[in-house]
C-alpha cells in the first residue's frame, strides 16, 4: 500500500476575500477582517494555478537537454461568482468608487467599462479545513494581481447568471523575491 | 433555512386560475382521508395538484440554492380535467419570473424559478376514486425548482 496522509488530501470548497493592493496577510487562524471582503457565494469551485513553461537548451555534445530555465512564471486563481451585488461586480470590473447611484427612483450603476490601467487588488483563498497537516485552516495570500475582463453572464429559465473570475497575479516588488506572486499558509499543529 | 416545497406550495396558491380549479386541494400529498378499504373516495368533480418531490436534481447548497425536481400530478375524474390541472401549472411556470412568496411558518421565500422538465404522462391511480366508484385520472409531469435558502 502506499503511503497515505490522509490529511494531505485536500477537498472542499474555499472561500474567497479580497482587499485593496497593501494589505497584509491576514492571520490564518481567523476569518479575515478590516478592509478583507468576502467575495462569496462562489459555486463551489476554486482553482489556483501557476503556469511555468520550462525553455530547455541543448548543445552538440549532448542528445538531451543541458540546462533549463523558466523565463516566465503565471499565477493565477479562477472561482465562479454567484452572489452578483453591485459591489461585487463593480470590483472584478474595476473597482467600486465607479459606482454612482441616483434617487427617483433609487438607482445604482456600474459601468462596463473597465479602461486600460486596472485596480490592484491583494487576494485570499482561505479553507477552514485546508491544511496538509490536519484539520487547520490554510490559505494561499496574493499580495498583488487583478481581475480579467473579459466577463461573460448567461442566464436563462433554470440558469442562474454567473461571472467567471480570473484573478492574474502580478510581482510585488513590495515583497521578498521568493515572496513577490504570492504564498501558500497552512497551520501546523 | 427556508422550506422548497412549502414555498412553491404557498405561491401557487396564490394563481387565482389554479384556484378555480383545485380550490385548496393541493399538497404533497393526496391521501387526506383513507378509508377502511385503502382507496381515498373525493367527491365528483374534483380535481387536485400534487407535489411530491424526486430525486435527480444537482444540489446548490454552496451557492445559497435549494434545487428540487417536484412531481406534478394533476388529478381529475377524466384525462380532460386531470391535464387541465397540469395546463395551468405550465401556463405559470412560462410566464413565472423570480418572486417571493409568504411561506406558511411566516417566513418570506424567495423562488427563483419553477419550470417544467418532463413531457406530460397520464394514467389512472388506482388509490383514488369518486363517489361514483371511477378511479381518478392522473396526469404527470415533473418540475424544477430553485428556491434560496434563506428567507429575504
Amino acid at each position: 500500500m502506499a503511503v497515505n496522509t490522509p490529511y494531505a488530501q485536500l477537498v472542499g470548497p474555499c472561500k474567497v476575500y479580497l482587499a485593496p493592493y497593501g494589505t497584509t496577510e491576514p492571520t490564518v487562524t481567523s476569518a479575515p477582517s478590516g478592509s478583507w471582503v468576502e467575495l462569496g457565494a462562489t459555486t463551489g469551485d476554486q482553482t489556483e494555478s501557476k503556469d511555468a513553461s520550462a525553455t530547455l537548451f541543448y548543445d552538440n555534445d549532448h542528445q538531451g537537454a543541458v540546462k533549463g530555465v523558466t523565463p516566465q512564471e503565471d499565477v493565477k486563481v479562477m472561482f465562479t461568482l454567484a452572489n452578483l451585488t453591485h459591489n461585487h461586480f463593480a470590483r472584478i470590473l474595476s473597482s467600486i468608487a465607479n459606482i454612482t447611484t441616483a434617487a427617483s427612483p433609487n438607482v445604482s450603476r456600474v459601468p462596463l467599462k473597465s479602461g486600460y490601467t486596472q485596480t490592484e487588488y491583494a487576494l485570499v483563498v482561505r479553507g477552514d479545513g485546508d491544511s496538509p497537516f490536519g484539520n487547520y485552516p490554510a490559505q494561499w495570500y496574493i499580495p498583488r494581481g487583478f481581475f480579467e475582463k473579459a466577463l461573460s453572464l448567461t442566464r436563462g429559465k433554470t440558469a442562474r447568471a454567473e461571472l467567471e473570475c480570473t484573478f492574474l497575479v502580478l510581482e510585488d516588488d513590495a515583497q521578498s523575491d521568493g515572496n513577490r506572486l504570492g504564498w501558500t499558509t497552512a497551520q501546523t499543529s | 433555512m427556508i422550506d422548497a416545497l412549502a414555498a412553491v406550495i404557498s405561491y401557487l396558491r396564490t394563481d387565482a386560475d389554479l384556484a378555480l380549479l383545485i380550490e385548496d386541494r393541493i399538497g404533497s400529498r393526496h391521501r387526506y382521508g383513507l378509508t377502511q378499504s385503502g382507496i381515498d373516495v373525493w367527491p365528483n368533480g374534483s380535481q387536485a395538484l400534487v407535489l411530491h418531490p424526486t430525486g435527480g436534481e444537482q444540489p446548490d447548497d454552496q451557492a445559497g440554492q435549494i434545487r428540487m425536481r417536484v412531481q406534478a400530478l394533476g388529478y381529475g375524474d377524466d384525462q380532460t380535467l386531470a391535464s387541465q390541472v397540469l395546463d395551468r401549472v405550465r401556463a405559470i411556470s412560462q410566464a413565472f419570473i423570480r418572486t417571493t412568496t409568504l411561506c406558511p411558518d411566516g417566513q418570506t421565500a424567495l423562488i427563483y424559478w419553477i419550470a417544467t422538465n418532463d413531457s406530460v404522462e397520464f394514467d389512472k391511480d388506482l388509490d383514488l376514486q369518486n363517489s361514483d366508484g371511477g378511479r381518478l385520472d392522473v396526469a404527470r409531469t415533473v418540475l424544477r425548482i430553485a428556491v434560496a435558502d434563506q428567507a429575504v
